[in-house]
C-alpha cells in the first residue's frame, strides 16, 4: 500500500512535470548558433530559428547566457550603404509561426563574454518569455555561419 | 454626361496604370556599384593611418595590389563578419596567384575599444590578406569622409555598450590606388570575384 501510493506520488508529479514543460514546449528552437570571433574579442551574436506551434503568440523577452555579461535581443535593418543596428524590448513569435534569427537580421547579442568562446563548442543560452516556461537552446560556436566557405580550386 | 466623365477618367486610370506597368518590366533597376565619375572616392589615392603593430601605414604602401578597403569595428556582431565571410567566398572563386596581388583593409570607426592587438587578431582570424588599421579619431574621420562614408555611434539603451552603424560598402581599388568599384552589401561573392579579375 506504503508503495503503491509513494509510485502515485512520483506519478502525480511525473505528470505535472510534463506539463509544466508542455507549456514551453509549443516553442522550439532549431539550428542555433553562435558566430566564432577571435580570442581577445569579447562580443558575438547568436542566431536559431525559434518555432512557435501554440495557438498563443510568444513574446521573447530576454535572454541568458553564462558566457557573456549582457544578453541583449537586436534587430540589424540596412538603411542605404549603412547598417543599422536597434536592441529590441521583445521579440514576438507568432502563433503556429517562427521568427527567424538570421544575419541582416534578428540576432541574440552577447556582450561582455567572460572567456574565449570556441569553434566547433556548445553554449547554452536560455530563452525567457512572457508566460511561459524558460527555453534552453544549445547554439553551436560557428566561424561562418550557416555559409561555410567553398574549398579551393 | 457625369457618368461618362466617370467611366473616361476610370479608363485612362487603367490606362496609365498598365503603361506603368509594361514599362517596369523594360527599365533595368539601377546599377549602383560604378562609382559616378563625378564623385571621386579618395581623390587623393592615399591616407596615413595607423598598422596594428603601431607602424604608420600608407594606402600608397599597397599599390601594385587590388584592395578591397571598408570600415568596421571588431565587437560588430553581424555586418562586418558577414561581409569578411563573403570576402572569403570570393577570394575561394580566384587563383592563388589571384588572391597573392589582393589585399583586405579593414578601417576600425572604434578606436576607443579596438585596440591594434584586438585588431590585428580580428582581421587575421578572418584571413582574406586583412590588414586592420586605426588611428586618432580625427585621422579616421578624414578617411571615412574621403570616402563618403558615414558611422554612428549608437548608445545601448540597458548598457554601456555602444553599437556602431556604420557604411558596409567594401571599396575596390585597382593596382594604382584609384577606386573602381563599391560593392553594396547585398552584391554577391560571384559578382566581386568578377570584378577583381577585371583589374588584376
Amino acid at each position: 500500500m506504503k508503495l503503491l501510493s509513494r509510485s502515485l506520488c512520483f506519478l502525480t508529479v511525473f505528470l505535472l512535470l510534463s506539463f509544466a514543460n508542455a507549456g514551453a514546449q509549443g516553442i522550439t528552437v532549431q539550428d542555433a548558433w553562435i558566430r566564432g570571433i577571435p580570442p581577445s574579442a569579447t562580443t558575438t551574436a547568436a542566431f536559431m530559428t525559434i518555432h512557435n506551434t501554440g495557438s498563443d503568440d510568444a513574446v521573447l523577452k530576454s535572454a541568458d547566457c553564462d558566457v557573456a555579461e549582457t544578453v541583449q535581443i537586436h534587430t540589424m535593418e540596412q538603411v542605404g550603404e549603412i547598417m543599422k543596428m536597434k536592441e529590441m524590448s521583445e521579440l514576438r513569435i507568432p502563433a503556429n509561426g517562427q521568427a527567424i534569427l538570421a544575419p541582416k537580421g534578428y540576432h541574440i547579442m552577447l556582450i561582455g563574454l567572460i572567456r574565449p568562446i570556441n569553434e566547433g563548442e556548445t553554449i547554452s543560452l536560455s530563452l525567457n518569455f512572457t508566460d511561459r516556461a524558460t527555453v534552453a537552446a544549445d547554439a553551436v560556436v560557428k566561424k561562418w555561419g550557416s555559409m561555410p566557405p567553398m574549398s579551393h580550386h | 454626361m457625369k457618368r461618362n466623365l466617370l467611366i473616361k477618367l476610370t479608363l485612362a486610370g487603367i490606362g496609365i496604370c498598365l503603361l506603368v506597368l509594361v514599362g517596369s518590366f523594360f527599365t533595368d533597376p539601377p546599377k549602383m556599384t560604378e562609382p559616378d565619375p563625378a564623385q571621386l572616392f579618395n581623390p587623393s589615392g592615399n591616407f596615413t593611418l595607423t598598422g596594428t603593430s603601431g607602424e604608420p601605414f600608407q594606402l600608397q604602401d599597397l599599390k601594385g595590389n587590388i584592395v578591397l578597403l571598408f570600415f568596421g569595428y571588431t565587437s560588430c556582431p553581424d555586418a562586418c563578419p558577414s561581409t569578411l565571410a563573403k570576402l572569403q567566398r570570393a577570394f575561394n572563386l580566384l587563383s592563388k596567384e589571384q588572391i597573392e596581388q589582393v589585399r583586405t583593409v579593414f578601417i576600425s570607426v572604434d578606436p576607443e575599444r579596438d585596440n591594434p592587438k584586438l585588431l590585428k587578431e580580428y582581421v587575421e582570424y578572418f584571413g582574406v590578406n586583412a590588414i586592420g588599421l586605426t588611428g586618432t579619431k580625427a585621422e579616421i574621420d578624414n578617411v571615412v569622409k574621403a570616402y563618403h562614408a558615414h558611422y554612428m555611434i549608437i548608445p545601448g539603451q540597458t548598457s554601456n555598450w555602444y553599437s556602431i552603424n556604420h557604411t558596409t560598402t567594401v571599396f575596390l581599388h585597382d593596382k594604382q590606388g584609384k577606386v573602381r568599384y563599391r560593392f553594396l552589401y547585398e552584391e554577391t561573392p560571384e559578382q566581386l570575384a568578377e570584378a577583381i579579375r577585371k583589374y588584376l
